[in-house]
């Protein structure tokens, strides 16, 4: 199933044009994400955040990304959004670098990353998702309206559509951050902490959420500390301790899966 | 109506029974001799009052409406009222710019950058306060000549006033040992009296500026040295400028300093210093008194 | 009611006006982003950087502008250079250079022997705004509007999360960059305009008032627009009737508004049940 995707330069800079023309599409027969011997060193750091990761998230599957705090896994989904050089590795998205498919890669950093106390309501907050399709002098439209309307719903928050962001709840911060993510129309979610002290109704949508969208062919990457439904509603999931990847443990409710070739911590299999 | 008449141009007509011109002067020596030798027949509005200080002032609306309504505006120039030209053109005003030092031989100061600046503190020296008064004179006769006669008449009359005050200055200096004719003030003002009267000037700031208010160390050091060296007996503080500097030179080189001279400005109506020939007497009988 | 139009019937009123007006239009949209983003004192650091660029080109006889203008976008830049990395903090980074850099500038007038007094060369002053002026006002004016509300959405996204705004190809730092040029460009404007006070002062004030009573964006740009331009009026009304300065009448002004606006605020917000959260 694996071809070897293109690696045009294995240091390659993330080449991420804020446009609404200029993306890839994604290529046929590669995996969501496919990362090979990352390695990142933040600078002036004694050591490696990252040092020779490699895992994979194949089309439609949902992994868990799981460790201690420290572990490196915001490092690695932010590297995969591009936000972050890594010092050695390759990756790719759908068989492109990163960041020529980044309209079809929706990244949500922790909640704490936000300066909520800024004066948008929820539904302009969400139509931030739609501004990689829409680019520079480019405003969103009647179409766009709808679309941030519709996911408003989906979420259960359409009532919040014309509230403050600084007025939102733990739980309701995450749902309006996951309305911008679906808004965004992307096929891949990166996702850091999701579930961190939300309450139970926000996980449910969350849950269902995350269902329904690898149902219809999306793929989701899931940092996250909440290990009680690991087995049931993860595809299989990732530990890495200390930048390093320590175990990948399919949990088997495909079939198929465990017949798939997963690389191992060290070396590529082909 | 009759005040203004073809010599120059106003386009605001003063109201039919003001027989007077209205004039505006940037200082308030100059609005003195103005006001002396224009007499009833101007209406004088000068802009920097007693006490102002002319190099930093800010000026208000009422300046700008001065300005416009005026037909006459008397201007030290030099550089003095850097504040002025902006404010004149954006007031749209007709008035005829007079500016009385015009034939006066300036006293040129090389700085330190290679460039030249020309000395404003014109108004010390008796003999440019004549000419700058014969200015005025000329400039309001050409502008009202209805009245020229009078005009020539205050304007002789108190020239000769100045001679008077020429001559008993000098009288005064006369009697302070060469020695001791050392002027220190706080600002580079009386450079054109010391020429005239044979005096040495030294300066605690140097120029005036809103933004660089303190003086190189070097600088404040080499005025204590000079007078210690010059064994003056006194510095002068000025009425227009915050004297704590200069008490601070003072207490260093351990002189007396002597309570305010008026330099680029009178004194307010009821002080000693509330005209120009007052603020010359009282000037020059402190100096001598303080370093005799 | 004679009163009310008396200052406007001379010209130079109604320049200082319209100079006010734009300058304070400028200042104020731009404010809103700046108080936002936690720069407020950005603008009076700005005007101070430009002190050094006015010396040398007051020296060599070139334009005062182009030398303002030089010095603040170099101050601009190095600033954002200096805090990128969070290695030092912007306002470390800010307080650091405005400071040397207006060092500089007095050092250098303190060598040059001059009767003129510097502030009034290279500084301007409401009143003294000509019709050669208020055109050059304009087209920054202009200029300075028209790319913030070209690139509003990309600076609100920023604002809130950089983070999202990097993964998409919108880079934070160069709209950082955006932001500290239009600054450095309508500062100065202003300062060679109507001086420095009144130009700082409407940047931050009017648009902190906005911020006190409206959490909505659009509601904060149109109210500051509407406190700057109020407070210029209300500002040469009383400079004019009470023989103040103007520039400074227009800040104490602008400081008033804000006032009215706290104690307003508070009031309300105390008769109001206890579960609304007034943050």
């Amino acid at each position: 199933m694996n071809q070897s995707p293109e690696f045009p330069h294995s240091h390659e800079e993330p080449w991420l044009p804020y446009s609404g023309r200029g993306h890839r599409d994604p290529r046929a027969g590669q995996p969501a994400v496919q990362v090979e011997h990352l390695s990142v060193r933040y600078r002036k750091a004694g050591s490696d955040a990252l040092h020779a990761v490699s895992l994979e998230v194949a089309i439609g599957q949902r992994v868990a990304l799981v460790g201690p705090n420290g572990a490196g896994k915001s490092t690695l989904l932010k590297a995969l959004a591009g936000l972050v050089k890594p010092q050695s590795g390759h990756m790719a998205l759908f068989g492109n670098p990163v960041g020529a498919c980044h309209h079809r890669t929706a990244y949500l950093p922790q909640r704490t990353d936000l300066d909520w106390q800024s004066p948008l309501t929820v539904s302009d907050l969400v139509m931030t998702g739609r501004y990689v399709h829409l680019g520079w002098l480019s405003w969103p439209g009647q179409a766009d309206r709808v679309r941030v309307r519709r996911v408003l719903e989906r979420m259960g928050i359409a009532d919040l559509a014309e509230r403050q962001i600084s007025d939102l709840s733990g739980g309701q911060q995450q749902r309006t951050l996951l309305a911008r993510a679906l808004v965004q129309e992307a096929s891949l979610f990166l996702l850091d902490e999701p579930l961190n002290a939300v309450d139970e109704a926000t996980r449910d949508v969350v849950d269902e959420l995350l269902t329904q969208h690898t149902q219809c062919g999306g793929s989701v990457l899931v940092a996250t500390h909440d290990l009680g439904r690991l087995m049931e509603s993860f595809d299989s999931a990732v530990y890495l301790c200390e930048g390093q990847v320590e175990s990948i443990l399919p949990f088997g409710r495909d079939p198929l899966a465990s017949l798939a070739p997963r690389p191992a911590s060290s070396g590529a299999s082909k | 109506m009759l005040g203004l008449s073809t010599g120059c141009v106003s386009r605001v007509p003063n109201p039919p029974d003001q027989a007077q011109v209205w004039v505006v002067a940037t200082y308030s020596i100059l609005g003195d001799w103005v006001q002396i030798v224009g007499g009833e027949h101007v209406k004088v509005t000068t802009l920097v009052g007693p006490g102002g200080d002319a190099h930093t002032y800010e000026p208000t609306p009422q300046d700008s409406v001065a300005l416009h309504r005026a037909a006459l505006a008397f201007e030290n120039g030099i550089g003095f009222e850097s504040w002025l030209e902006k404010l004149f053109v954006a007031s749209h005003s007709a008035a005829k710019r007079v500016v009385v030092t015009e034939k006066i031989a300036p006293r040129k100061l090389i700085s330190p950058s290679g460039g030249e600046e020309i000395d404003p503190h014109v108004w010390h020296c008796p003999k440019n306060a004549e000419a700058m008064v014969r200015e005025i004179a000329s400039a309001l006769v050409e502008c009202d000549p209805m009245h020229a006669a009078d005009y020539r008449r205050r304007a002789d009359e108190y020239i000769r006033e100045i001679h008077t005050l020429d001559a008993w200055i000098g009288e005064q200096i006369a009697t302070i040992p060469e020695s001791h004719r050392h002027l220190v003030t706080t600002h580079d003002t009386f450079g054109y009296f010391a020429d005239r009267y044979g005096f040495e000037v030294s300066s605690v700031m140097g120029a005036v500026s809103s933004e660089a208010t303190d003086p190189a160390a070097s600088k404040l050091a080499a005025v204590i040295d000079r007078i210690r060296a010059a064994q003056v007996p006194a510095v002068f503080a000025e009425n227009i400028i915050n004297p704590r500097l200069t008490e601070q030179v003072a207490k260093e080189a351990g002189v007396s300093i002597v309570p305010s001279l008026y330099t680029d400005a009178l004194g307010p109506p009821d002080s000693k210093g509330a005209t120009y020939l007052d603020m010359m007497r009282f000037n020059v009988r402190t100096m001598t008194e303080a370093l005799r | 009611m004679n009163w009310l139009l008396e200052p406007f019937q001379y010209s130079f009123m109604r320049q200082a006006l319209l100079a006010s007006l734009l300058v304070g239009t400028t200042c104020s949209l731009l404010g809103v982003y700046v108080v936002l983003r936690r720069m407020a004192f950005l603008g009076d650091a700005v005007a101070h950087t430009t002190l050094p660029g006015l010396v040398i080109a007051y020296l060599n006889h070139w334009n005062l502008f182009v030398g303002a203008i030089v010095a603040a976008v170099i101050t601009a830049l190095g600033i954002g250079w200096l805090s990128r990395g969070q290695r030092l903090r912007e306002d470390t980074a800010i307080g650091v250079s405005f400071s040397g850099m207006f060092a500089l500038g007095i050092v250098m007038i303190s060598r040059v022997q001059s009767y003129r007094d510097f502030s009034h060369m290279l500084f301007g002053n409401v009143l003294g705004v000509t019709t050669a002026d208020l055109v050059g006002i304009g087209i920054v004016s202009f200029l300075v509007c028209a790319v913030l509300l070209l690139v509003n959405k990309e600076l609100m996204l920023t604002t809130v999360d950089p983070l999202h705004g990097e993964s998409i190809g919108l880079s934070a730092e160069r709209m950082r960059y955006l932001l500290l040029i239009l600054l450095a460009l309508t500062v100065v404007t202003g300062i060679q305009a109507v001086g420095v006070v009144l130009t700082t002062a409407l940047i931050v004030t009017p648009a902190a008032t906005a911020s006190l009573i409206t959490r909505r964006l659009d509601r904060m740009l149109l109210l500051a627009v509407v406190f700057s331009a109020c407070s210029s009026v209300a500002g040469l009304y009383a400079s004019y009737y009470l023989s103040i300065s103007s520039g400074g009448a227009i800040v104490l002004a602008c400081t008033v508004l804000f006032g009215v606006a706290y104690l307003a605020t508070r009031i309300h917000w105390r008769q109001l049940p206890a579960q609304y959260d007034a943050t």
